[in-house]
């Protein structure tokens, strides 16, 4: 019991060493996230014409302020997610993960603990720079206390399959060096089959049909979707499919991390 | 006499930059590698944002007065324009309020060459390339006939000039805020985010920022109607912007230049 504490300490003060590293740097975090504000203006603009162009309320039964808030929590996740994947891909070229592999800790736990130290004040920086302009241009949030915990899950397990993702794009660099092409075709899937240009209601029947089983959507428009228009049919299927995927990255990565450790090569001193 | 030395002068500076340009291509090609990653990377990049508009206009037929083939001659523009502008002068923009900063033109400023022209040509973005090649390809889906081809070649070249001086301009601020590169990045980025949508969208007083702070509409909805309208007052407009945006760029580079201070760090420059 004694060491299962001592070792959440130890992860929780990676955490907290980074959090403390996003405050001590906070006008540059701000500066960084001023890109959303610009993303989001051009989304309410380009929504209110389509909303006022069709002449209807609704549209695949989402209201102009769900789409507004759908598109607030959709841009916050993408744009907030943890870039670890990059940390690792350069720690395995550079040859500088042996040092970290014989520290006293798992290496994917101190990626874990250490990213999140910088996720989460960059996820509430940018839902707190993007509330005002939604709350102008949509209103309150058309939400419940029970879809907001619901989202407040799923958010959580949609962070933690970036991570497992992320984390396999960034080992993937043991086997092709530059991952820098399978990080941006995972960015452009969860863009069109993920929800973030377009919510997955307003997509062709079979297209939607395909991309709601698919783990793209699972780290943006399910989290986002639960948010504005939540069901307990939606949530039950989401908090499935999370469980679902999070167990095949999880072995994959358990697997690719096993394998890719056996393949560390060290040269020099 | 004095003309000819004008002209003698031009032809030496274009000779100049022509080199420049060769000389940065062999240096991308030795990677082929990473040249075909980065030019496959960013027709990839914008296949996926095609697809957007190809499944938005089957939702919605018509946004802000823009059909399915007005946004594709309007991406076709932006992306080929941008393309151009930065696969030659891809020293702009962050990458100049990086050099700015840090002190690093001096490499530059003891040659005996046009400052900003070597500057900007001393560096290709390779995945620039992509974004000419998606840009031309997708304009001849829309495409009409030849006039319209060569009008659209046309525009093309002088939004890439305009894209150049607005990029120009972005990293000049480094001259007068120092560390300017996180700006001038996102500057760059609010510019492309703005050039590609509908400009019918916006209200009055942004519309009067797309025509001012941030100038996108000089590189997407201008160009666009020139080519849909055949409107040649407007494309000398166009020409008239671009010209007044690169009297203006050079004229804030000289005058940030004076502001400038030399980096005491050795830089070689391959």
């Amino acid at each position: 019991m004694t060491g299962m504490y001592a070792s959440v300490r130890k992860y929780w003060s990676l955490t907290s060493v980074n959090f403390s590293n996003q405050l001590a740097y906070a006008a540059e975090t701000v500066s960084r996230g001023f890109f959303i504000l610009v993303i989001l203006f051009i989304f309410v603009q380009l929504w209110s014409a389509v909303f006022t162009s069709q002449g209807s309320t609704e549209i695949a039964g989402l209201t102009l302020s769900e789409t507004l808030w759908y598109f607030l929590l959709v841009e916050v996740l993408e744009i907030g997610r943890s870039k670890h994947d990059m940390t690792i891909a350069e720690e395995v070229k550079s040859g500088t993960i042996a040092y970290a592999l014989v520290r006293p800790y798992n290496y994917l736990g101190y990626h874990f603990a250490y990213s999140a130290g910088e996720t989460i004040p960059k996820l509430l920086l940018l839902a707190g720079m993007g509330l005002p302009l939604i709350l102008f241009y949509a209103g309150l949030p058309p939400t419940t206390i029970i879809s907001a915990v619901a989202a407040l899950i799923a958010v959580s397990l949609a962070l933690l399959l970036n991570f497992l993702i992320y984390s396999i794009i960034g080992l993937a660099a043991f086997v092709v060096e530059e991952v820098g092409p399978l990080r941006m075709i995972y960015q452009k899937l969860v863009f069109v089959l993920g929800g973030l240009l377009l919510p997955l209601d307003f997509l062709p029947s079979w297209l939607y049909n395909i991309a709601i089983l698919l783990p793209f959507q699972l780290t943006t428009y399910a989290p986002a979707k639960l948010l504005v228009d939540f069901s307990w049919n939606h949530f039950g299927l989401t908090l499935t499919l999370q469980a679902l995927w999070l167990t095949i990255f999880a072995v994959l990565l358990r697997l690719q991390y096993g394998s890719a450790v056996k393949r560390l090569e060290v040269n020099g001193g | 006499m004095k003309n000819l030395s004008w002209l003698t002068k031009v032809c030496n500076e274009l000779s100049f930059l022509k080199t420049l340009a060769g000389v940065n291509l062999a240096a991308a090609l030795a990677y082929r590698t990473s040249f075909i990653v980065q030019v496959v990377g960013m027709l990839l990049n914008n296949i996926v944002y095609l697809c957007f508009w190809i499944l938005f206009f089957d939702r919605f037929d018509t946004v802000a007065g823009y059909e399915a083939n007005d946004m594709f001659l309007l991406f076709s523009i932006v992306a080929a324009s941008y393309g151009l502008s930065t696969v030659f002068a891809g020293n702009t923009s962050g990458k100049l309020a990086y050099l700015v900063a840090q002190g690093r033109l001096d490499y530059y400023l003891v040659l005996p060459r046009t400052l900003i022209s070597h500057i900007i040509f001393s560096r290709m973005q390779l995945n620039g390339l992509g974004d000419l090649l998606f840009g031309a390809a997708l304009y001849l889906t829309v495409a009409s006939n030849m006039a319209e081809l060569a009008t659209f070649i046309l525009v093309v070249m002088l939004s890439a000039l305009f894209w150049s001086a607005a990029m120009v301009m972005l990293g000049c601020l480094a001259f007068f805020f120092g560390n300017a590169q996180q700006v001038a990045t996102q500057g760059e980025g609010s510019m492309i985010i703005s050039a590609t949508y509908p400009i019918g969208i916006f209200s009055g007083t942004t519309k009067v920022l797309l025509f001012t702070v941030i100038p996108a509409a000089f590189v997407g909805f201008v160009p666009t109607q020139v080519v849909a309208d055949s409107d040649w007052l407007l494309l000398l407009g166009l020409a008239a912007a671009v010209a007044f945006a690169w009297l203006f760029t050079v004229a804030t580079f000289s005058l940030g230049l004076r502001r400038y201070e030399s980096g005491s760090a050795i830089n070689t420059n391959m």
